[in-house]
């Protein structure tokens, strides 16, 4: 660390003022005009340790989240020191991540301010008396007192609105989960593997797609089937089992780990 | 009767805001327009007038509060109730609510924890 820091009288503060280290840290930055985004870490970092020391009676706790921050400015001085490996173009600054916090304990931390100002505002003003709350009482449904005249021309008013602007018409096609499962294991009978988009190709049909692949779930619970899938979103392949298919395991519902990749 | 007089009737009556829909319910020959002039010339009356109250508009509607200068006075006597101010945690998990919601009770909490305890996560 360079020279001492200069903690003159106007960076003494009392530790116990701010809610934490990024409090404090905020708190260096903004009272010397400090550049947010170019924050002189080794100077920060000096006064930050200079603060700590000053303070001995914090909470091992509270101690421990300064602290922690103390070592995180370390170790971002370090990083910005050392070379830096030139992998895949561009690195991020070491103190981005940093700024960022910073960025975002600034903004909540105004957000409450201005609430809490609001609040002082409002607790100045004082509404009637307590008034102890009621049970509202159950209001009686009104008696249909209107001629069938009136009653025809709400209803046609209703009409109007109720009709729904789309009419949704849903007829199954049947696509039989055990004619799926026998398409697989024919298939894995001739094959030792196959992709589910092969399977599915003859059909073109997206209800097909599904109960194929409802099918291969399934197929993979009662243990006929080993699914294997290189990574997100690519080919999802059925392999064939050795082991003998135990029984119809009563329940027809799909696995819910089935073996797909995990994200990379 | 006069739509200022009912509108007043309703604010004073009532011990939450009213918003002007609510108060053109009062009446069948209310509208929300009538209302909100009607609350206009309440205002500009008790101004003239100098009342101890005045209506505002907060938590989506009106109600009548007394004015802001009073509150040295109110604030001695127990029999008034006193407002209860909300702890600077409290404000926080507001402030987060307020600003990235809808948000669940785990995600206030570990917003809440980035922000005081600065817990490293990003990096492990």
């Amino acid at each position: 660390m360079d020279s001492g820091p200069s903690v003159d009288g106007a960076f003494m503060v009392e530790l116990d003022r701010f809610q934490g280290p990024l409090d404090l840290l905020l708190h260096l930055i903004r009272e010397q005009d400090i550049d947010i985004f170019d924050i002189p870490i080794a100077k920060i970092t000096a006064q930050f340790l200079a603060l700590l020391n000053g303070v001995e009676a914090l909470g091992l706790d509270r101690a421990g989240e300064f602290l922690e921050m103390a070592a995180t400015l370390v170790r971002i001085k370090a990083q910005l020191l050392l070379p830096r490996p030139e992998l895949d173009g561009e690195l991020e600054d070491p103190r981005a991540e940093l700024v960022r916090r910073l960025l975002e304990y600034e903004h909540f931390r105004e957000v409450a301010r201005r609430l809490e100002e609001g609040e002082a505002e409002r607790v100045r003003h004082y509404g009637r008396g307590y008034i102890p709350p009621r049970t509202r009482a159950e209001a009686a449904p009104a008696p249909l007192d209107l001629r069938w005249g009136e009653l025809w021309a709400a209803i046609l008013q209703l009409g109007e609105r109720a009709r729904s602007p789309v009419d949704h018409h849903v007829a199954a096609r049947a696509v039989p989960l055990e004619d799926k499962l026998q398409l697989i294991r024919t298939t894995l009978a001739r094959v030792p593997r196959v992709t589910l988009r092969k399977l599915v190709a003859p059909f073109g049909d997206r209800l097909h797609a599904v109960v194929t692949l409802v099918a291969g779930l399934e197929l993979s619970r009662r243990r006929g089937t080993t699914l294997r899938q290189q990574g997100l979103f690519t080919e999802l392949w059925f392999y064939r089992r050795d082991e003998p298919e135990p029984g119809n395991g009563g329940d027809v519902v799909a696995p819910t780990t089935p073996a797909v990749a995990e994200h990379p | 009767m006069r739509t200022t007089t009912i509108v007043e009737a309703l604010l004073f009556a009532s011990d939450a805001p009213l918003s002007a829909t609510d108060l053109a319910r009062g009446d069948e020959s209310l509208d929300e327009d009538q209302v909100e002039a009607a609350v206009e010339a309440l205002r500009s009356e008790y101004e003239a007038t100098e009342r101890a109250f005045q209506i505002y508009e907060l938590g989506g509607g009106y109600q009548i509060l007394t004015r802001p200068e009073l509150a040295p006075y109110l604030e001695r006597f127990d029999t008034v109730p006193q407002n209860a101010r909300l702890s600077a945690p409290a404000l926080e998990v507001l402030a987060v609510i307020a600003y990235r919601q809808p948000i669940g009770r785990a995600e206030v909490e570990e917003i809440r924890s980035r922000l005081l305890a600065n817990a490293e996560r990003r990096r492990a």
